[in-house]
């Protein structure tokens, strides 16, 4: 309640952006990653998990801020290797065995294709965003993003389909800001 | 022209009857089998397409295969494209395409834009781009063949997926070279190339050689001095602007080869055949020629006056059948020439030698007698009177006496003798190492024995001898002539030798003693004449002048010398028989009545009795006979017309009767020479011969009177 509160205290000073995204065929866009980045850096320290399960990566799409700690815990019943060929986050983790975890801390901004040495058709991306407001769409191509500050931001879209976008806008109020994507 | 023998012939035309049949069959065989081959080729062929075809479907797949692991199994190709990291990946480019074992990599984008490729695929078509959206369109890789200027490509387009969301694709070219081409062609045994707008770009042959523009129409080139069948089909998966095409040569050699050795086995059986069928002939031939030509040799002899052997019949067939006619036609002739040899030596009615057979076996007999200085004999026996007998009891008689005299000659003689009707009425013997007077002694009996035989004639014989009474064969003929004529003389049915002639003695030669008898009748004769003319002094020298017309006469109507003397000699004795004329009758100073004129007109005939006393004179009778005959048949004393009349004595009457016009007679004077020209020349063709008229009445105008 008082966080609500404190949340509602600071509507003046912090948006909450909402929209949708929807894809060049007008369908909505799942898992399209939505970040603005303006002055506000992230916190270090942040964690995220991409499971390994039944030969695939869960979650397939994923996106942290700079920084953030990803662990990648085989919990498959065959081994499993993550290897990324990102030259700004590059890492191998190595084939290790089900019910191991390793992780790896991502500290530059960009898109990690992370794959399987072993299975060749698992596949999940970690965008890198750096800012902390930074969000997915659910099924609907629906989106949002509480805490935004008012000011200046690069906003950037990116959809698996290879459909994205990025643009500046200034942030002020909570007009929903509805994106529409072009290949 | 080469004379071939007929065992060469049979041969020579068994061999070309073979060679002919067998080049009738090899070009039979070669027309069918080139047929055959022809199909069997363009089938392998077009077979060998589509199997070329399957095998490089075969390849397609593998390719296919080979781009989807390139697609889904590059981990980093997939991250280059996620993250459209285009400077990247062109820079892997090599690396793929080392990796997948390729010859060029392409990878485009998810709009189909290319995001890296190899250098090699700066001039691919457009097809490509078909191709690669078909592949992003529908997320299946996809496979064609492509060229990119020179090179032609297999290729095979793989989506490059991410989830759902196709993101690229990433094609991989195999290209179709020479390598390739090998490898193809081994699928099938065969020499492929590839085609590009039907121009050869690669292929598996390093020569270069002429494509077919119609596809699937074999045609037959050669190569490297072998022969192939090239047919173009199209490269499978291929769009049809690409006009990609695929050349097979196959090589004839493995289809035709059961051929050729079939073709080699029939020579080699053809020339066996040819060899035994020429033996075959000669031998068959020579079973033939070997009887003609033996038949020939024979036939030849034939020829030549010889007569062969009989020829051996040993065959059954048509040979055999012609040997023994040709026996039978050499014994024929054979026997019908024997026969016919011996008509010619013999007289048919007696069959004794005849008169030539007897001068040619006396010719032998003479050279024989002259080379072993022998002797021989020969005797001539004349039947006497034998005209007279023929005209009173019949020539049937006269011959059956002939017959019989032949008969008697036969039986009498020795077995060596020659003996011959030697003429009408006259035997010859000759009997070689005799002398006269042995042969003497034979006739002698021969006329005996005729005589004792009871035979109608009597025969005269003359003996003589060779070399004894002449050394040449005709005096021996004449010798005995002369003894057969003294035999006559001394009143026939007689035998007398040579030596029993009058003069023999003296002239050894019967020649010489012949024409001194004749020439001392002659004179005889002429003195006989001489004393007609002086028996009447009005016919003085009218013989002698008879004859000098005469002999002008018979050279202006060119006669032989011969016949010119007989008309000298007959001209000189025309008026013997006025010796036989009384002189009152010969001399009567008037005209004469016509019994005197009987009288006188008889010294014809008297001429002649008187002359045909003297043997050698006989030929001049006709002559003095005749002399008085008229061409209208109204002269004396046969009453003989025409040319009936002896040549002589048709002469003898045109220059008796000029004398005799031109003469002083006791009863007139003599007419002039012209006006008896002109009385010849009225009576031509009645008293005269009209030829021999005018000839004498011409001579006489030449000559301008014959006196002259």
């Amino acid at each position: 309640m008082l966080t609500s509160l404190l949340l509602l205290g600071l509507t003046r000073l912090e948006s909450t952006l909402s929209g949708t995204v929807s894809l060049p065929n007008g369908r909505p866009a799942y898992q399209a990653i939505v970040s603005f980045t303006g002055s506000t850096r992230p916190k270090p320290g942040g964690k995220a998990v991409v499971d390994q399960k039944d030969r695939t990566f869960l979650p397939h799409v994923s996106v942290v801020p700079v920084g953030t700690r990803v662990q990648f815990p085989n919990n498959d019943i065959v081994f499993h290797n993550v290897f990324t060929e990102f030259n700004s986050t590059k890492f191998d983790l190595g084939n290790y065995p089900k019910g191991t975890s390793r992780s790896q801390v991502l500290t530059r901004p960009g898109l990690a294709v992370i794959l399987c040495s072993i299975h060749p058709e698992m596949c999940a991306y970690v965008m890198v965003v750096d800012t902390p407001f930074c969000a997915l769409t659910d099924k609907k191509g629906h989106y949002q993003i509480s805490g935004v500050p008012s000011g200046h931001y690069k906003v950037t879209f990116w959809h698996e389909s290879g459909a994205k976008t990025a643009f500046d806008t200034d942030i002020a109020g909570n007009a929903p800001i509805n994106i529409p994507l072009k290949k | 022209m080469i004379r071939l023998n007929l065992s060469s012939k049979i041969a020579a035309l068994t061999a070309i009857l073979l060679v002919g049949l067998g080049a009738i069959m090899l070009v039979t065989f070669g027309i069918l089998s080139a047929r055959q081959i022809d199909r069997t080729i363009e089938a392998d062929a077009i077979t060998a397409g589509r199997q070329l075809r399957l095998y490089l479907n075969q390849r397609s797949i593998e390719l296919k295969n080979k781009s989807r692991l390139a697609a889904e199994g590059t981990p980093r190709v997939k991250t280059l494209i996620f993250l459209e990291d285009i400077p990247t990946l062109q820079k892997e480019i090599p690396d793929i395409t080392r990796e997948f074992s390729v010859d060029a990599v392409q990878v485009v984008s998810q709009d189909g834009e290319v995001m890296g490729q190899s250098a090699e695929l700066a001039g691919i078509g457009p097809f490509l781009q078909t191709q690669v959206k078909e592949a992003l369109k529908s997320g299946i890789a996809h496979t064609s063949i492509v060229h990119s200027g020179s090179d032609i490509y297999l290729t095979s387009c793989a989506p490059v997926r991410s989830g759902a969301f196709t993101r690229g694709a990433i094609s991989l070219f195999e290209k179709l070279g020479s390598q390739q081409a090998m490898a193809v062609g081994r699928q099938t045994g065969d020499e492929i190339g590839f085609l590009v707008d039907g121009k050869l770009v690669a292929s598996s042959l390093n020569a270069p050689f002429s494509v077919p523009s119609q596809p699937n129409s074999p045609k037959q080139l050669t190569l490297n001095g072998e022969l192939y069948v090239s047919v173009v089909q199209s490269l499978p998966n291929t769009e049809a602007s690409e006009n990609l095409g695929l050349v097979i040569l196959r090589s004839t050699h493995a289809i035709t080869e059961p051929y050729v050795e079939t073709r080699t086995a029939f020579v080699s059986v053809l020339a066996f055949s040819l060899v035994l069928s020429i033996a075959s002939g000669i031998a068959f031939g020579k079973g033939i020629a070997g009887p003609i030509s033996s038949l020939a040799e024979a036939a030849r002899m034939v020829q030549e006056g010889k007569w062969p052997e009989t020829v051996k019949v040993q065959r059954q067939d048509e040979i055999g059948t012609l040997q023994s006619s040709f026996n039978d036609m050499v014994i024929a002739s054979r026997k019908a020439q024997e026969r016919l040899l011996a008509m010619i030596d013999l007289d048919p009615l007696t069959e004794l030698l005849n008169h030539r057979s007897f001068r040619e076996r006396l010719s032998q007999e003479a050279r024989r007698c002259e080379s072993s200085n022998s002797s021989m004999a020969l005797a001539l026996i004349d039947v006497d009177k034998f005209d007279h007998l023929n005209e009173t009891l019949g020539h049937s008689k006269g011959d059956e006496t002939l017959r019989e005299i032949a008969d008697v000659i036969r039986e009498c003689v020795p077995e060596y003798s020659i003996v011959s009707r030697y003429a009408g009425d006259e035997f010859a013997i000759l009997l070689p190492n005799t002398d006269a007077e042995s042969i003497a002694v034979i006739t002698n009996y021969i006329r005996v024995k005729l005589q004792q035989n009871r035979c109608v004639s009597t025969v005269s014989v003359g003996c003589s001898e060779f070399p004894k009474n002449t050394s040449r064969e005709d005096g021996l003929i004449l010798a005995a002539e002369l003894a057969l004529v003294r035999a006559k003389q001394l009143g026939r049915n007689r035998v007398c030798l040579f030596d029993a002639v009058p003069g023999a003695d003296q002239a050894a030669d019967p020649f010489l003693l012949y024409h001194s008898a004749e020439n001392g009748s002659f004179a005889t004769i002429q003195a006989l004449a001489a004393a007609v003319d002086a028996k009447d002094n009005y016919t003085n020298g009218h013989s002698e002048r008879v004859a000098k017309y005469a002999v002008m006469l018979s050279t202006a109507l060119g006669d032989s010398p011969e016949t010119v003397d007989k008309v000298f000699k007959c001209g000189t004795l025309h008026d013997v028989g006025k010796i036989g004329v009384p002189d009152a009758i010969l001399k009567k100073p008037a005209k004469l009545d016509p019994d005197e004129q009987l009288i006188m007109e008889t010294h014809t005939v008297l001429g002649e009795l008187i002359a045909g006393k003297v043997p050698q004179l006989a030929e001049l009778l006709p002559g003095v006979r005749n002399h008085h005959e008229r061409w209208d048949g109204r002269g004396y004393p046969d009453g003989l017309a025409g040319e009936r009349i002896p040549y002589i004595a048709r002469v003898l009457a045109v220059a008796d009767s000029y004398d005799a016009m031109t003469s002083d007679r006791p009863y007139r004077k003599g007419l002039s020479q012209d006006i008896a020209i002109e009385e010849i020349e009225k009576s031509s063709g009645k008293q005269f011969d009209p030829h021999i008229a005018a000839t004498f009445v011409k001579l006489h105008r030449e000559r301008g009177g014959i006196l002259e």
